[in-house]
């Protein structure tokens, strides 16, 4: 079967007379004039949601920036009192620190903070050798 | 005044469109009548087309290919409904009572290739109708179909073979007729 008698085939296949198309050509511009205006609408509310999303997304990330900032502290630990100049001179030495230096009063060139004598290497030296307190007092073995 | 300039340069490109419509309609639904042996799907078919092509006339640049963008969009929005789920489409519950005879052998002839075609497989007969009806040739083929040559070629050669089938001991018969014809 070569090409012309293929063709020659079809050709019976083809429509004797054609419906009239005078109707068909203002439905489909009126169909398609509606389907226009859909689609600018379409258009436009996609471009307000997808605009609108953006500005929601910004928000949130600037609401949680701050937000994350303020917490410093983990979740799982208690959060430490505000720390004052009225707190710090409450505050107590440490236990082992009161061992050592229980039996041993203040003396005015040793003062009761806890951090003086930690800090200064002539406190420390002080602490449990030499007392200067009265007599009768214990000193450490 | 806007609102004014806006109607006329509607005005101006729909009046192409009706130009273009009224000029290319027939030929494009002869071809979709070929494809799909119906004038319903036919007429749905080529409406959809022209649909499409309304929605985009405005920004189609390439005005003298028209032709070529009508016929593609036509072939693909013809497979893409033969791709439907076989739900949505209509579906023949009953038998069709047998054809009688018919006086006239033209008429006869006709509904004998049209049911044939009928049973090639869609995209067989896509290709059928695009090589042989609208005269393409393989690569405007491919390209109105969007395949490789290659796949135009073979797709061509199934289907011819399905028409064949399809026509049985008739096919002999419509080929001695013509040459009858021819000779007298």
């Amino acid at each position: 079967m070569n090409e012309d008698e293929i063709r020659s085939l079809l050709l019976h296949a083809a429509p004797r007379e054609q419906p009239s198309t005078a109707a068909d050509l203002a439905e489909l511009l009126g169909r398609g004039r509606h389907k226009r205006k859909i689609r600018g609408y379409l258009v436009i509310a996609g471009s307000a949601v997808s605009t609108a999303a953006v500005a929601v997304l910004i928000v949130a990330l600037a609401v949680g920036r701050s937000a994350g900032g303020a917490q410093l502290v983990p979740a799982d630990q208690p959060a430490a009192p505000p720390m004052t100049s009225s707190t710090t001179d409450v505050l107590t030495p440490s236990p082992t620190t009161t061992l050592r230096t229980g039996t041993t009063p203040n003396t005015p060139n040793t003062p009761n903070t806890p951090s003086t004598p930690m800090s200064s290497g002539r406190s420390s030296s002080t602490v449990g050798t030499t007392p200067t307190h009265p007599a009768g007092a214990t000193t450490t073995p | 005044v806007p609102e004014d300039r806006t109607h006329r340069a509607g005005s101006g490109w729909e009046g192409e469109f009706s130009a273009y419509f009224e000029a290319r309609a027939p030929a494009l639904r002869s071809t979709a009548f070929v494809l799909c042996g119906d004038w319903h799907r036919a007429e749905d078919i080529l409406q959809n087309t022209f649909l499409k092509l309304y929605v985009i006339w405005p920004r189609l640049a390439r005005r003298d290919e028209l032709d070529a963008f009508a016929r593609r969009v036509m072939f693909r929005l013809f497979l893409r409904e033969n791709r439907r789920l076989w739900r949505s489409r209509e579906q023949v519950s009953g038998e069709l009572p047998e054809p009688r005879g018919f006086g006239d052998s033209d008429v006869a002839q006709q509904l004998t290739v049209r049911a044939a075609l009928a049973g090639v497989p869609p995209k067989q007969r896509a290709v059928l109708v695009l090589r042989y009806w609208s005269d393409l040739s393989v690569e405007d083929s491919a390209v109105a179909l969007g395949c490789s040559p290659g796949t135009v070629k073979s797709q061509a050669a199934r289907g011819l073979v399905a028409l064949r089938k399809q026509l049985g001991p008739q096919f002999d018969d419509l080929f001695r007729s013509e040459e009858k014809e021819h000779r007298t």
